[in-house]
């Protein structure tokens, strides 16, 4: 009989148990988790509102000063002019490549990124489009592909040739600079609508504070895996031949044309450090993953990565010239500062992500 | 002699009953909801090249879609049919073979758990669960029975235990018992969950959970045994799986040992849970002695012994199986580590001393390329993937190499294969002598 009590009462015992595991005090929090959910927070925070918002703002901003400028070649096509349009390129460019890590939740889904900024270029489909005969506008430039607009579309307009080239063949064909202009007039209505995608999900952010794989932490290590893996991969290991054999190739660096791939990555790395250091305003509490680390009573590994990020600067601080003469002259020096982002990648996705507990793939299989 | 009679015995099938739908059910839906995440696409239609089990390379998946959806759909309609003991033969057996072959296309998706359904299906097609409550049954009159042998269910029982125990030896390492590692990280991440969130934060708990977890899976099958403490054991069960499921992301693990363990509560057991409701199970058995042939017990003995064996096998070895891997699957080291790598391999064209670069990524899923990054077969399987690439695109003697670190239970990454190692010259069961100390 007692056994039969005993097994009527599993369910009552089960949701008894499991109350009993659940159901501790659940008044408040304890100060540490207090702390934890507030450092949290206050990272996801100090990383929109100091970081990524006025970020995209200044973004806006010059895509609209980079649209005048092409608005006065347009009117005048003019040397001085051309100069000031590439000058406001190198400018735009830059800046997009401190945006570039932000590859996050809604704005990762909405592929406005690939838009931006798709390299390399397709060459061939622009110079088709401006032998055609369709109108290029504003809609034409929305029909086409990723590959044939953004940042990496204009470098080639700006500079595929020396500036006299370019002014002449600027100067001889008028839907040249109609592709050009409606080229830029398209990067500042995207500036504009990424600013949009981040007001909208900034606030979705900064409460992420879930540890889960769509918490902001989660997210944000990943996107910074993500583009330092960009620039092992594609932005160096490309033009020192790791797709062709081992064949030094500067037409394989992002920005061979403008000759401004070097610092590009500079701009990588700086902002992937500020994202890491959370270091985007004075006078404000700049938490970020140095501190977090800390307060996990990681100090070894905060120092790590922070000494992986002085040599990867330092590497790059070295570089007397552009990247593009340097890989011809000096490919092993190109190859040390692969080495140094590789090193500071394993930290960031082997040691931290573990660390943290942040699923670095996004693995959704039922692992055990 | 006593045991023997007890195998040959005659026992209720209600039991075996429920098990075999709580089985085919649970198996149903895991393979639709396979197919509803996209993991046909991910794990046989996407990979570049699949990471093959030692002696089964030849298994391979179709490359047509309609080819790999046809064959889990079947194995699902085998399930629903395991479930609703309809075909129950023929369904068992296609069941088996069709969901062992998937599970054998592709190791960086191997869990635990498949490995265990496997097992499980193959048991099943040994046994007449379907003489009772099954579709079977209620057309076929010939085949009803309301009894079926003891040896049936207690094969289940016993494999269902060699999970456990050998889980809860698994875990008799230094890492879990004296660091509560991995938990101490993975209940750190989980502080943010409803109410029992703050209690992770604190280092006790991640020790209670590990000296919890251990003494539960070495004492649980003894538990479920015995009649006395059984309904406490199976109390435990449910509320422990239910806490893995909800603290981890371990998919249908917990619900199918939750579901196994049913199998341990008798028939009149089962009469005491269901006076309350509608079901009125009658206990009169027919009794009968169902004898078996001496082939049959050699059989089981020595599938049993495998069974037994094959945990064991990596104590052959005097390393940290958690940092090397060796003999690792098929050993229920379940959620023993946090561990995670990267790897970047290099291969030199010996005729022109050229080295380059090549990153798993760009020939490997994401899933693909977590794993190989600390398992030793799967990079050495990766370096003769990319040796017959390059020899297809021309290339005669190359070699490969590996810059690969690996962290393991929170300690710092450590290179975890020397980078002058030619990976083509190591022999596949040999890679393990190479990995570099932790």
């Amino acid at each position: 009989m007692k056994k039969n009590i005993v097994f009527s009462s599993v369910p009552l015992f089960v949701i008894l148990l499991f109350l009993i595991a659940t159901g501790c005090d659940n008044d408040g929090i304890s100060e540490d988790q207090a702390q934890i959910e507030y450092n949290r927070r206050d990272q996801l925070r100090n990383l929109f509102i100091n970081g990524i918002l006025p970020l995209h703002e200044e973004f806006a901003l010059q895509t609209d000063a980079l649209f005048q400028a092409t608005e006065a070649f347009s009117n005048d096509t003019s040397l001085e002019n051309l100069l000031t349009l590439q000058e406001e390129w190198k400018t735009t460019a830059n800046l997009w490549k401190r945006c570039e890590v932000y590859d996050i939740g809604d704005i990762k889904d909405s592929f406005i990124h690939t838009r931006i900024n798709t390299w390399p270029t397709n060459t061939a489909n622009i110079e088709s489009f401006i032998g055609g005969s369709d109108p290029i506008n504003l809609n034409f430039i929305n029909s086409v592909g990723s590959s044939s607009k953004g940042i990496a579309a204009l470098e080639y307009l700006l500079f595929n040739e020396d500036v006299t080239t370019t002014l002449s063949d600027l100067q001889s064909n008028s839907r040249r600079i109609d592709y050009l202009a409606a080229l830029s007039e398209d990067l500042k209505n995207i500036s504009e609508e990424i600013k949009g995608l981040w007001n909208a999900y900034g606030p979705v952010l900064t409460e992420a504070v879930q540890s889960d794989l769509d918490g902001g932490q989660n997210q944000t290590v990943n996107a910074m895996v993500t583009l330092l893996e960009e620039i092992i991969i594609s932005k160096l290991g490309r033009a020192l031949g790791d797709a062709n054999g081992g064949f030094t190739d500067i037409e394989e660096l992002e920005a061979f044309r403008s000759d401004i791939s070097l610092e590009m990555i500079q701009k990588n790395v700086e902002e992937l450090r500020r994202a890491f250091n959370g270091s985007y305003k004075e006078n404000t509490r700049r938490i970020g993953f140095d501190d977090y680390l800390v307060n996990l009573d990681n100090i070894q590994l905060r120092d790590a990565i922070k000494a992986a990020f002085n040599t990867v600067e330092e590497h790059i601080s070295t570089f007397d010239n552009s990247l593009n003469n340097i890989l011809q002259t000096d490919p092993e020096k190109v190859l040390e500062l692969k080495n140094a982002c590789n090193e500071l990648l394993v930290l960031i996705k082997v040691d931290m992500a573990s660390f943290i507990g942040s699923t670095i793939t996004f693995n959704d299989n039922d692992g055990d | 002699m006593f045991f023997k009679r007890y195998l040959y015995s005659s026992t209720h099938i209600f039991p075996l009953a429920v098990y075999r739908t709580a089985f085919g059910f649970l198996m149903c839906f895991s393979l639709i909801r396979f197919i509803a995440n996209g993991w046909v696409e991910t794990c046989y239609l996407e990979p570049e090249f699949h990471f093959t089990y030692q002696y089964f390379d030849w298994i391979q998946p179709f490359d047509s879609a309609i080819a790999m959806y046809g064959i889990i759909s079947v194995c699902a309609l085998a399930a629903l049919c395991i479930g609703l003991g309809l075909f129950y033969r023929m369904a068992t057996v296609v069941f088996f073979f069709s969901f062992t072959y998937l599970e054998l296309i592709e190791k960086s998706w191997y869990l635990n758990h498949y490995y265990f359904v496997s097992i499980i299906a193959f048991l099943l097609c040994l046994i007449p669960a379907h003489k009772g409550y099954s579709l079977d049954s209620k057309w076929i009159r010939g085949l009803r029975s309301n009894s079926v042998a003891s040896w049936t269910t207690f094969i289940l029982k016993l494999q269902i235990s060699i999970v456990y125990f050998f889980a809860g030896i698994a875990k008799l390492k230094p890492d879990w018992l004296f660091e509560a590692m991995p938990l101490k990280i993975w209940l750190k991440a989980k502080t943010d969950l409803p109410l029992i969130g703050e209690l992770f934060q604190y280092e006790t708990t991640a020790y209670l959970f590990s000296y919890f977890g251990v003494l539960y899976d070495l004492s649980i099958p003894f538990l479920l045994w015995n009649k006395r403490t059984r309904p406490y054991a199976f109390i435990a069960v449910v509320v422990f799986h239910s806490l893995t499921a909800i603290l981890f992301n371990i998919g249908l693990f917990p619900w199918i040992m939750i579901a196994g363990s049913v199998i341990f509560i008798t028939a009149e057991e089962w009469k005491e849970l269901l006076k309350k409701t509608p079901i009125n199970l009658s206990l009169a058995i027919k009794e009968q002695y169902f004898k078996l042939s001496n082939l049959k017990l050699i059989f089981l003995a020595v599938f049993f012994a495998i069974q037994v064996l094959l945990p064991l096998r990596h104590f052959l070895y005097n390393e940290n199986i958690l940092w090397t891997e060796r003999n690792f699957r098929f050993g229920w080291n379940v959620m023993l580590m946090e561990k995670n790598g990267y790897s970047v391999f290099y291969v030199e064209d010996k005729e022109t001393g050229k080295r380059w670069a090549e990153y798993p990524k760009n020939h490997l899923t994401m899933i693909q390329e977590k794993q190989m990054s600390f398992q030793p077969d799967m990079i050495w399987q990766y370096a003769r993937f990319l040796e017959i690439k390059y020899k297809e695109k021309g290339y005669k003697d190359v070699s490969v190499t590996v810059d690969t670190y690996v962290t393991l239970n929170g300690r710092p990454s450590r290179q975890y294969l020397s980078g002058n190692l030619n990976l083509l010259a190591v022999d596949r069961d040999d890679i393990y002598d190479h990995v570099l100390e932790e």
